[in-house]
């Protein structure tokens, strides 16, 4: 414990020479400290201002940079809907599609206090009702892109929020710019297109694996859908040294399935059996034909043909010949017999039966009493087991596919065409590409019994049926052209594919042609250069990732806890070979957009759109493939998918780098449209899969097919306090 | 006798008036057998019969040999199948080869070579990005190497 000064120290007795000193003190202490006070308060006292005044200001910035983004979000909301105002104002613009010379400010739209609610909200929690925010919007367009088929517009949007407290005068300003890209999303000419293939495909015929396009059907028979088969890469053979690049030009062929594609007949569907005078012969065709003309005297084309040089290299009048000298060979011996006459006849010619009297003779009194029969029949017909065709007399077909499998194999596969006019083979479809249809023609002149006059002597003879074989080159009458004619349709007899036909002539008539090159008015490119419409200046572009996983990152939302893409224009990845776009956990999309993927694969399932009126996505794979990953046995695809790699010289590639799809194991229904380099024989296809493609009539035929995107990123910020 | 002029008169004047008359009379059936415009060649209907009409078609030949009219092609449908095509194919389907119907950007593609440019333009953004993303990486760690302690903080 502290010792307590004695009091006469304190306050010593009046008197002594320090009286007063200890007041004095404490006096002075209190005048300074006074001092001290006033000039602290008087100095510091403009800073607490200044702090106080800027705590305010930061305030009101914040307020109106809130406004700013209340406005941006309606901005966001409304300007892809054409029925708000500013939508409507995007919507005039794509309609008119006018040259743009500098700034044109397209919408106008203010936002008093009562539009920008949050905003306002948080003013009053904040300030009370000392304050509010309005603002003001513009939407500026300032280039025309254009080098695309529909132009792209560029511009900004301009949002300038105020706040304005109660206090001060003077309100504070926030302006905040951020770039747009209006971009139209079709690709008219593409567009029209149901499927693209450019690379000859072998297997388009395939039985197992069938591809079905239904064509877009309108009340305006001008306008259909479209579809292109290449023959890029056709297999070189002797008929086509060069494959695609020889002189003539190699064909697609389609087989008819008569049973199936019997709509695209018509009229001229009228199955039926030959009329023969074996009955099992006429049994066994039966079915098997989808016209049969009745039996025509041969007599009325006899004139066409010379008797000593059209007859003596077929071989079943040749066989016959044989077997008649073979039997006359035995009583050669005895003068003035019908055998010795036949003999010396065979001796004189040589053995050859050109030089024959007796040949000559024989074929003549064929000629007076063959009937000669055909009718069309259909590859599946001709190629199944015990096939009718393996039996005299209709085999004559043979020869074509002896002839092609050395000429060209090509042509000996074969099939069922795809159903290129719907499932009910009544949906018009322009096909593109030297396309042609093919059937068959088996004909013969059936066995006839006739009495062979051969100097003055009858013989009753039984004459077996004769084939018509098929001549590349005319060799003998069957392959001979007659003049006249038999009938309309008929001017060679022999069995033969019917192959030159366009496929187009089932919708448009017996006079179509098949056009090697894509449509185009005039100077247009061959097939195998066609490529999405793309602006070179890549300043449409709304976004670009460096990879796939950079887009899946930022682009695949949560929604409704399912991922959804979320589409905003067009995104551009660079991409990796080695790294796929995975979008097979992705089934539903929403917004409109285009993903353009420079390297890469896109693994893909199935695929909707949440609005499927509004919504809308392109795929466009540069240098990649599109591979099917789906949990069931078909994925559902509702977008327009491309996969078509460019080279120097597009009109030869390898196949390892042509983009196309793999199948996987899994057929697919493709809503929208698919163009690929390649099928790839269809591969990976199931047996019994199928490649469904509905063209679409909202991507053929958009209403509205732009999407404008709003930039991520300010492109201007700029602050106007208050003072 | 035509030295006479009144006869010659007379003569002439015969002549011109049995010409007009003849005129006058054989009127109607020239007007008949006058040749129709192009006016009166067309029909009502709307869809175009093949090889009535040409259209502008490429085929990759020239002008002068692609005139893929709708006339039956030589080359395309061998004449030896006579009739069997418009047996097979009526051509009164109800569907022309009017390509017009389609506005021409339908018709018109773009060039492969804008494809091949727009190739190399994302060919070098590419590298361009790399190389900028390269660059801040190496600033970045020579930042941290300048920092006492290793870039660690100093206190």
């Amino acid at each position: 414990m502290r010792p307590e000064a004695p009091l006469g120290l304190i306050f010593p007795p009046p008197g002594s020479g320090r009286r007063g000193f200890v007041l004095f003190l404490v006096c002075t202490l209190a005048l300074v400290m006074m001092v001290m006070i006033i000039g602290l308060s008087r100095h510091k006292s403009g800073a607490v201002l200044q702090l106080n005044r800027t705590i305010e200001q930061e305030r009101a910035v914040t307020l109106a940079q809130a406004g700013v983004n209340e406005m941006l979000a309606s901005v966001k909301a409304d300007i892809n809907d054409r029925e708000t105002p500013i939508g409507k104002a995007i919507f005039q613009l794509w309609k008119s599609r006018p040259a743009i010379t500098g700034p044109n400010v397209i919408f106008n739209a203010s936002f008093d206090a009562n539009r920008l609610k949050m905003t306002n909200q948080l003013v009053e929690e904040t300030l009370g009702s000392r304050g509010d925010v309005s603002g003001q919007l513009s939407l500026v367009v300032t280039e025309r892109v254009a080098g695309i088929p529909r132009p792209a517009y560029l511009g900004y949007v301009e949002l300038i929020a105020r706040a304005k407290y109660r206090n001060y005068p003077t309100e504070t300003k926030v302006k905040e710019r951020r770039e747009i890209r209006i971009v139209d999303l079709s690709d008219p000419f593409l567009d029209k297109y149901a499927l693209f293939v450019k690379t000859f495909c072998r297997s388009l015929n395939s039985p197992k694996k069938r591809i079905i396009v239904q064509g877009v059907t309108t009340n305006d028979p001008g306008k259909y859908s479209f579809a292109y088969f290449g023959n890029r890469s056709y297999p070189a053979c002797p008929e086509f040294p060069d494959g695609s690049k020889s002189a003539e030009t190699p064909p697609v062929i389609l087989d008819l399935d008569f049973d199936k594609d019997r709509y695209l007949l018509g009229s001229f569907y009228q199955p039926g059996a030959f009329r023969m005078k074996d009955s099992r012969l006429s049994q066994l065709s039966d079915g098997n034909l989808f016209f049969v003309n009745p039996p025509v005297a041969f007599s009325k084309v006899s004139g066409s043909f010379s008797l000593t040089t059209d007859f003596h290299k077929t071989s079943e009048l040749v066989t016959i010949y044989k077997s008649i000298v073979d039997s006359a060979r035995a009583g050669a011996d005895q003068e003035g017999t019908l055998s010795y006459m036949i003999y010396q006849d065979y001796l004189k010619a040589g053995g050859n039966p050109a030089n024959s009297e007796a040949f000559r003779s024989l074929v003549n009194t064929l000629m007076g009493s063959w009937q000669y029969q055909y009718g069309y029949t259909d590859y599946t017909r001709i190629t199944q087991d015990n096939s009718f065709v393996s039996q005299h007399p209709f085999v004559g077909i043979f020869d074509y596919f002896d002839e092609v499998a050395k000429s060209n194999p090509m042509r000996a596969t074969g099939g069922k065409m795809p159903l290129l006019f719907g499932e009910a083979r009544n949906t018009p479809l322009y096909v593109e590409g030297p396309v042609f249809l093919r059937f068959f023609k088996i004909a013969f002149t059936d066995k006839i019994e006739v009495n062979f006059d051969l100097k003055d002597q009858i013989v009753p003879v039984s004459f077996p049926a004769v084939a018509m074989h098929y001549e590349k080159t005319p060799e003998t009458f069957s392959g001979k052209v007659l003049n006249p004619p038999v009938d309309s349709r008929t001017n060679r007899l022999m069995s033969m594919p019917i192959e030159h036909f366009s496929i187009n002539n089932f919708f448009f008539g017996a006079g179509s042609i098949s056009a090697k090159t894509p449509t185009a008015v005039k100077g247009g490119v061959e097939g195998y250069d066609v490529f999405p419409a793309f602006d070179q200046s890549l300043r449409s572009i709304a976004y670009y990732y460096q990879t796939a996983d950079e887009f899946i990152k930022d682009r695949v939302r949560l929604i409704d806890g399912q991922k959804t893409l979320d589409l905003d224009g067009i995104a551009l990845i660079a991409g990796k070979t080695d790294q796929a776009l995975d979008l097979s956990g992705v089934q539903k999309y929403r917004g409109k957009g285009k993903i353009i993927l420079g390297e890469g694969k896109c693994n893909i399932g199935d695929l909707a759109p949440l609005k499927p009126d509004e919504d809308y996505l392109g795929i466009y794979l540069m240098y990649g493939r599109f591979v099917i990953k789906s949990s069931g046995p078909a994925a559902d695809i509702h977008a327009s998918l491309v996969a078509t790699t460019c080279f120097n010289d597009n009109s030869q590639t390898s196949a390892s780098a042509e983009g196309g799809i793999e199948f996987d194991g899994k057929s697919v229904n493709l809503l929208g449209n698919l163009v690929v380099d390649n099928l790839f024989e269809m591969r990976g296809m199931p047996e019994g899969g199928h490649l469904r493609i509905v063209h679409d009539p909202g991507l053929y035929f958009p209403e509205y097919p732009v999407r404008v995107s709003v930039g991520q990123t300010r492109s201007l910020l700029a602050v106007d306090y208050a003072q | 006798m035509l030295n006479d002029p009144r006869l010659r008169k007379i003569v002439i004047r015969v002549v011109v008036v049995s010409f007009a008359l003849t005129l006058l009379v054989a009127a109607p059936y020239i007007a008949k057998r006058m040749p129709k415009g192009e006016d009166g060649k067309k029909s009502g209907s709307k869809v175009i019969r093949y090889g009535t009409k040409k259209f502008s078609w490429n085929t990759g030949q020239s002008d002068e040999t692609d005139s893929t009219s709708g006339d039956i092609s030589a080359k395309q449908l061998k004449p030896s199948f006579g009739n069997l095509p418009n047996e097979l194919f009526p051509g009164n389907r109800p569907f022309s080869l009017d390509f017009h119907k389609l506005p021409l950007d339908y018709m018109v593609p773009q060039q492969p070579e804008v494809t091949r440019t727009v190739l190399r333009k994302i060919k070098q953004f590419q590298v361009a990005e790399l190389a900028a993303f390269e660059a801040q990486q190496s600033m970045a760690k020579n930042y941290e190497r300048s920092q006492p302690n290793g870039g660690t903080s100093n206190e």
